[in-house]
């Protein structure tokens, strides 16, 4: 950890209630009252609105989109450009502001994957963009480590590759031939099965025989800045998610790297009507809203954004107030990626309730309230700031007051 | 810059003006994203169609107000199928992501080993999808996507003959020519126990076109959202039969381990479509199609004042009887081709866009419905400036 993140140490440690009046203030510019609209569209069709107190998870809807990044939708929804024109002008500032060659936004980092993959088995030949998934005369084979596979492997699939599993260094070496496409590497912050091969040895092996390596750094954020860190570990294309942890679009990602291969990419996707990936749509507006999305993280004060976070979870620690056997406690998300967490336990012979009890009435109450369980350790009843509108977090407070006094 | 060229230049960023909000930054001005005069259509490749205003306030509010993915799917799916009276809805990332989602369920139901490793299925999986030699097109490429094969035929026989225990699904394009008649289609679609598709993407406006559409009989119908819908740019709609709908889903966003998990749809756009469908029924098209009716006529009457010009109005129902003008000319009086002028136009100041090309069956179309106002007397100045400078003098 660089001593830019040393802050975050401090910023884990458990806060105790009776200094929770000593806050600062901060300036709230990520955090802002909600807008009253016209309709209530949500109530009109029987959607059960609830307060977003998790986490940006794709089921309950993604991250909460920074003003700036909404006021860049709203442009492109009011001013068309030519989307070839559009997409080489964000590409190239993303690229800049990345420091890699080339950029693209596709419609999420599961996209990212289908068009890197397809990118390595066509190479721009346009017979074989038009093939896809047919791939029986191109490399048609990923080579993924053992320990790397998970849920979203699924998407090198899609574009008609196979899947070859390695767990060593002389498997790897193996399983080279003129029908390999790529090589892939998964990015995590906890795996704790580890790399079966170091990511030198496997960068070193795939330069020595020429093969174009891929990088998932799909849920490395925040902060936005690891974008960049990922990008200089030297693989061929990376691929990011654009709307959790970058605050952008909920249906973007980024596709970052060398100059040839997002251009292969570029090929097999939308608006080229043949191509593979024109079923990946990705409006101007969201484009647009992607590099501003990633303009405004970097710009973001890693410090000032853990302190705001602390405020909001201080006065939602305030509402909840003194309640026997309780623990309030900071977790900090260690590794590369940062997030604040507050978590919430208690002795369940004072207070008569389950974590999963807990979460169940938060949900079916009025307001219905979502937290984030996790299933380690007999279960864990956390929090998170990131989605929550101005004042819900005095709302998430009283109600959890609420359920826990009365099984008290 | 002339005098003139700086008078256009002020009625185009005057027009572009209307009726948009001020915004704090120019994005494209900053990215040095040329502006165009859209005289070709709402093609995605220009940006598609401008949403109504009630579909980007629907689209705030989705930002800003959070719910669960699948209580949103199903409540937006349920009140756009009663408003376009079909079983049921769902909203797609755009019509192609419709079409790869209806083969994709249709070639796998419900069952979790198909949909866990399409495009590459099990052996066994049907995976033939049946069209008609004539209604091969642009976007027959979608229907490969999710690892089905094509099978062309050319009559009711071919047809009848091509069905086997492999067929998938038989898949039709409204408002195509073919020997088979759609009525026969639908019927043999159903007496084989064959789920039939119709792609009627670019049949909107009117909106009536979808209303009658759904009421065919196909089992599954689809359509392009960011177009004549006016709703979100990367948004569809597939409509029709709920199972095959719910097996079309199963293999979208966002199911992780299905083969259309990167074909996202944000619960913005979702909204946004319910409230396009709710705008378009709502709406006077009939004024619109006056409009463009003033529009293209204007175009036509001061182009055709050209010595050796043509400049007919005309409609297409593959256009959604929209009307637009037919340049055309005497070679031997303008020495410039076709191409010549549409590059002419794409290059000069304003650049402008008309359909040309495989979009009008190498005809130059001028089209109306996209245009802001006063941007049809710079377009037909622009192709008149033109003409003139090839003319050959005599």
């Amino acid at each position: 950890m660089t001593k830019r993140r040393s802050f975050l140490k401090a910023a884990a440690i458990a806060y105790p209630l009776s200094q929770v009046g000593s806050i600062p203030a901060l300036a709230k510019e990520n955090y802002q009252a909600p807008t009253i609209f016209k309709r209530d569209y949500f109530k009109e069709i029987g959607v059960t609105a609830f307060i977003n107190a998790a986490a940006g998870y794709s089921a309950y809807g993604g991250a909460r989109m920074l003003p700036e990044v909404a006021e860049a939708i709203r442009y492109g929804t009011y001013n068309k450009a030519k989307v070839s024109d559009l997409h080489d002008a964000v590409g190239k500032r993303i690229a800049n502001m990345v420091g890699v060659e080339a950029a693209m936004v596709p419609s999420g980092a599961t996209a990212a994957m289908v068009l890197g993959t397809a990118a390595c088995m066509t190479r721009g030949d346009r017979e074989k963009i038009e093939q896809l998934p047919t791939t029986t005369d191109m490399p048609n084979e990923v080579i993924i480590q053992k320990n790397h596979r998970y849920t979203y492997d699924r998407a090198l699939i899609v574009a008609g590759a196979k899947l070859i599993e390695v767990a060593n260094e002389e498997e790897l070496v193996n399983s080279i031939s003129p029908k390999t496409a790529m090589m892939f590497w998964l990015l995590a912050n906890h795996n704790p099965a580890g790399d079966n091969i170091s990511m030198d040895r496997y960068l070193k092996i795939a330069k020595e025989n020429k093969i174009p390596t891929f990088l998932d750094g799909a849920t490395m954020t925040p902060p936005a800045s690891n974008v960049i860190d990922a990008c200089k570990l030297g693989f061929d294309m990376v691929g990011f998610s654009g709307g959790k942890g970058l605050r952008g679009p909920y249906s973007a990602g980024l596709l970052l790297g060398k100059k040839e291969f997002i251009e292969y990419a570029r090929a097999n996707n939308s608006p080229n009507s043949r191509a593979l990936g024109r079923g990946m749509k990705v409006a101007s507006e969201e484009y647009l809203g992607m590099l501003v999305a990633l303009e405004a993280g970097l710009e973001v004060d890693e410090e000032a954004d853990f302190n705001e976070k602390r405020e909001v979870f201080a006065r939602m620690i305030s509402e909840i107030g003194d309640i026997s056997s309780l623990k309030t406690e900071f977790i900090l998300d260690e590794g590369m990626v940062s997030e604040l967490y507050l978590d919430l336990s208690w002795d369940q012979s004072v207070i008569n309730l389950s974590i999963e009890e807990f979460v169940e009435e938060l949900k079916s109450g009025t307001p219905s309230i979502r937290i984030r369980m996790l299933k380690f350790a007999g279960g864990r009843a956390q929090l998170s700031t990131t989605v929550l509108s101005e004042g819900q977090e005095i709302t998430v407070g009283r109600r959890i007051r609420d359920v826990l006094k009365r099984n008290s | 810059m002339t005098a003139r060229r700086l008078f256009l230049t002020q009625i185009l960023f005057g027009a572009s003006t209307v009726g948009a909000p001020k915004f704090k930054r120019d994005y494209h001005r900053e990215l040095g994203v040329k502006p165009f005069i859209n005289a070709i259509g709402s093609y995605s490749s220009l940006g598609g169609e401008e949403m109504w205003p009630e579909v980007i306030e629907a689209m705030d509010y989705a930002t800003q107000n959070k719910a669960d993915m699948e209580d949103l799917h199903d409540a937006v799916g349920n009140r756009i199928a009663e408003l376009v009276g079909s079983e049921y809805a769902c909203v797609t990332a755009g019509a192609t992501s419709a079409i790869i989602l209806s083969v994709a369920g249709c070639m796998s139901g419900l069952n979790k080993e198909i949909l866990e490793t399409l495009p590459h299925p099990p052996v066994g999986t049907k995976n033939e999808v049946i069209l008609q030699r004539s209604h091969q097109y642009l976007y027959d490429r979608a229907l490969r996507v999710p690892g089905a094969k094509l099978v062309m035929v050319d009559t009711e026989e071919n047809l009848l003959n091509a069905i086997n225990e492999k067929t998938a699904m038989m898949f039709y394009v409204r408002k195509m020519e073919g020997e088979i008649p759609l009525e026969h289609w639908i019927k043999i679609g159903k007496e084989q126990n064959i789920p039939t598709l119709c792609d009627a993407a670019t049949t909107v406006p009117p909106i009536q076109n979808l209303l009658d559409t759904v009421k065919l009989g196909f089992d599954l119908c689809c359509f392009s959202g960011g177009k004549g819908l006016r709703g979100p740019y990367s948004a569809g709609l597939l409509l029709g039969r709920k199972d095959l709908i719910i097996a079309a889903k199963a293999n979208g966003s966002p199911n992780h381990k299905s083969v259309g998990r990167a074909m996202k749809v944000a619960p913005e756009e979702y909204l946004g479509m319910m409230v396009a469908v709710e705008q378009s029924l709502l709406h006077d098209e009939a004024a619109d199609m006056k409009d463009y009716y003033r529009i293209t006529n204007d175009m036509a009457a001061e182009i055709s004042k050209l010595d050796g010009v043509t400049a007919d109005v005309l409609t297409s129902e593959q256009q959604g009887m929209e009307p637009y003008v037919n340049v055309d000319w005497d070679q031997e009086k303008y020495k410039i081709s076709k191409d010549g002028l549409k590059l002419a136009l794409r290059n000069g100041e304003p650049c402008i866009e008309l359909r040309a090309m495989f979009l009008s069956f190498g005809e130059l179309h001028l089209t109306g419905h996209m245009l802001k106002p006063g941007e049809e007397k710079i377009v037909a100045r622009r192709v008149i400036e033109i003409l003139l400078e090839s003319k050959v003098l005599l």
